[in-house]
């Protein structure tokens, strides 16, 4: 039996808008939790930019978010409440400001229980961006609920900060952690 | 063989004190790793405690450090627990947070088998909520230390006097390393 198993990696291609992990993975529906792994750039030219995501394609207010966040030498916490989308203004992500063009910035996200029907689908993760001429990077510990005890069945990563997309080369796997 | 096993895993059908207490954990895997996902019918607050013992150990032989931030605008605290009889203060949703919402845990236990070393853990929990006041929710980073040469084959979370309700689940992974 395998427990942890990759179910998909998707690498783009092109600077694309958004990619979508949907319930059409072979093996979706045969695990308690997921994991995604995040090594990815956003296309802006001028600044960073954020990742962020939505399950199910709800564009209500259902997202909250609660992180630790560090970057240079700034400590702080941080609560956003009922937003649109997962991770709105965090995830800061590599992009046109950074030095190196080769820097992607990682991310790993547990999404817990994400078939359960009387649970809301709580995530956990860690986000790391550290800009390629080392002058500034970013580390964030971050904890986050959708409102929503629905069964996953699409998982929307995005760039915002404006109309910016993902850049080519950026690459996410989707991982199936079982619990039998 | 398998790097991943399932050593166990629990989910309540209904309200229990006691989430897990398993027991005669073999000790033929290099690590231990544990994922939880909990909530407390603690009333009047949106968040409390869970706590952890190896062995059935109830002595003053747990160590903790902790990175807290209960999510303001404001900058996270760490604070130490030396001599205790538990690790203490895992974030645990409690009856006022958001309905259906559950806290998370992992939880890293380091070569828990060997008999010549403490035990180092590595301890993630975290408290979501929908409210983003100071405190109603909260994240911690927590490096613990277990004073014992032996090794670990039971795992107790539990908490204080409160009960954990239906549907939380921990589930322990047996981790192997190369052969």
């Amino acid at each position: 039996m395998v427990v942890r198993k990759a179910l998909d990696t998707k690498t783009f291609g092109s600077d694309q808008s958004s990619l979508i992990f949907s319930n059409s993975i072979d093996g979706w529906s045969d695990y308690e939790h997921l994991e995604l792994s995040f090594n990815i750039r956003g296309t802006r030219t001028d600044s960073s930019t954020y990742t962020d995501i939505r399950f199910n394609g709800d564009t209500g207010s259902n997202y909250s978010t609660r992180r630790i966040h560090a970057s240079g030498s700034n400590l702080y916490g941080q609560s956003a409440a009922s937003e649109a989308y997962m991770f709105l203004n965090k995830n800061q992500t590599a992009a046109g400001d950074t030095a190196d063009s080769s820097v992607y910035s990682y991310g790993r996200l547990t999404i817990y229980d994400y078939l359960h029907a009387n649970k809301n689908t709580t995530i956990s993760e860690d986000w790391s961006t550290l800009l390629g001429d080392l002058s500034y990077g970013h580390c964030d510990r971050v904890t986050g609920v959708w409102d929503n005890t629905a069964a996953l069945t699409t998982i929307q990563i995005f760039e915002t900060s404006g109309s910016y997309n993902v850049k080519r080369e950026s690459t996410v796997t989707l991982y199936g952690i079982k619990s039998s | 063989m398998a790097v991943w096993n399932v050593v166990n895993h629990t989910e309540l059908s209904s309200g229990n004190a006691t989430l897990i207490d398993v027991t005669s954990i073999s000790s033929s895997y290099d690590h231990l790793y544990l994922m939880a996902s909990i909530r407390s019918d603690k009333a009047s607050t949106t968040r409390t405690n869970s706590e952890i013992q190896f062995n059935g150990d109830t002595g003053n032989n747990y160590d903790t450090c902790h990175l807290y931030s209960g999510g303001g605008n404001v900058t996270p605290t760490s604070y130490k627990q030396n001599g205790v009889d538990s690790f203490d203060d895992i974030e645990t949703a409690a009856a006022d947070c958001l309905a259906d919402t559950f806290s998370s845990l992992e939880m890293w236990i380091y070569n828990y088998s060997n008999t010549t070393h403490f035990k180092q853990c590595l301890l993630l929990s975290a408290t979501p909520d929908n409210n983003a006041t100071e405190h109603k929710g909260g994240i911690k980073v927590t490096s613990g230390l277990w004073s014992n040469t032996a090794a670990i084959d039971r795992i107790k979370i539990f908490q204080g006097s409160d009960d954990f309700v239906q549907y939380s689940s921990v589930t322990i992974y047996g981790i192997n390393g190369a052969v």
